[in-house]
């Protein structure tokens, strides 16, 4: 390995461990206990795929709430360590949600809604 | 994107913990999308693929209008942004993501809810939850 290329895994890694500086909060599986999670699953409420979510993650995770993409706000993300933002349907139809810079909620964004928010939001995650 | 992830996964935590993916490995042929990018005629005529979830029966063929594939990312992108697995898509270059992270966001570009995942792509799914939740 060249020097140069040693100096820049170096500052890598260490920007990585200031990027990841909370202590792991996910037990080993074999447990058996709940992951210690808070997750806001944000989608189209009373949708079969919200229902689908929902009961997969409350059989892992120690609270799951839920809330409606069309109205959400970064403001409802408070209380929860990771948000899920999600909708079903015609992903022409889904809601924008409006979503600030100065947002650091952990949030994943599912499927095609998620990647053309990720696109909105100009973020290398965008779609395509 | 279609139903699959490609290639073998890294050794990346999302792979690990806190739930072992074990995948099962399929081999689909090469999409022609793939042989018109950089070293697109030198790939084989089939590739090494692992199924997240099934709508569809047979491998694929075409990508499913629900999911998403993002941009491929490379080294220089980390820390800010990462690839997690490249997904076998048809419509985009080899080594397109398939789920990917830039800063707090974590773009899973699959389509499928829990109940039509496979059982890599359940824990694979929670595994990122973990992850993206250390990430301030």
């Amino acid at each position: 390995m060249s020097k140069r290329s040693f100096v820049v895994l170096a500052f890598a890694a260490m920007a990585w461990g200031f990027l990841i500086g909370r202590p792991v909060i996910c037990p080993a599986a074999e447990s058996g206990e709940k992951i210690n999670l808070r997750v806001f699953y944000v989608g189209h409420p009373g949708s079969d795929r919200e229902k689908d979510f929902v009961s997969f993650l409350e059989k892992y995770l120690t609270q799951v709430g839920t809330g409606d993409l069309a109205a959400f706000t970064e403001e409802q993300t408070r209380d929860f360590d990771v948000v899920i933002l999600d909708y079903d349907g015609d992903p022409n139809k889904a809601p924008r949600p409006t979503i600030g810079p100065d947002y650091k909620r952990p949030t994943m964004t599912l499927g095609i809604m998620g990647g053309r928010l990720s696109s909105a939001l100009k973020l290398k995650t965008a779609y395509g | 994107m279609t139903d699959a992830a490609q290639g073998e996964p890294s050794n990346h935590e999302v792979f690990t913990k806190p739930f072992k993916v074990e995948p099962v490995f399929e081999e689909w042929n090469t999409p022609q999308s793939y042989r018109r990018g950089p070293g697109g005629a030198k790939l084989p005529d089939k590739l090494k693929v692992w199924r997240v979830q099934n709508t569809s029966p047979q491998p694929a063929t075409r990508s499913n209008p629900a999911s998403a594939i993002s941009r491929p990312l490379g080294p220089s992108h980390l820390p800010k942004a990462e690839v997690l697995t490249p997904g076998f898509n048809t419509s985009n270059r080899n080594g397109a993501a398939g789920a990917a992270r830039d800063g707090n966001f974590l773009q899973w570009g699959f389509s499928a809810p829990p109940s039509k995942m496979t059982d890599a792509g359940r824990n694979f799914f929670l595994n990122c939850v973990c992850y993206i939740a250390k990430v301030k």
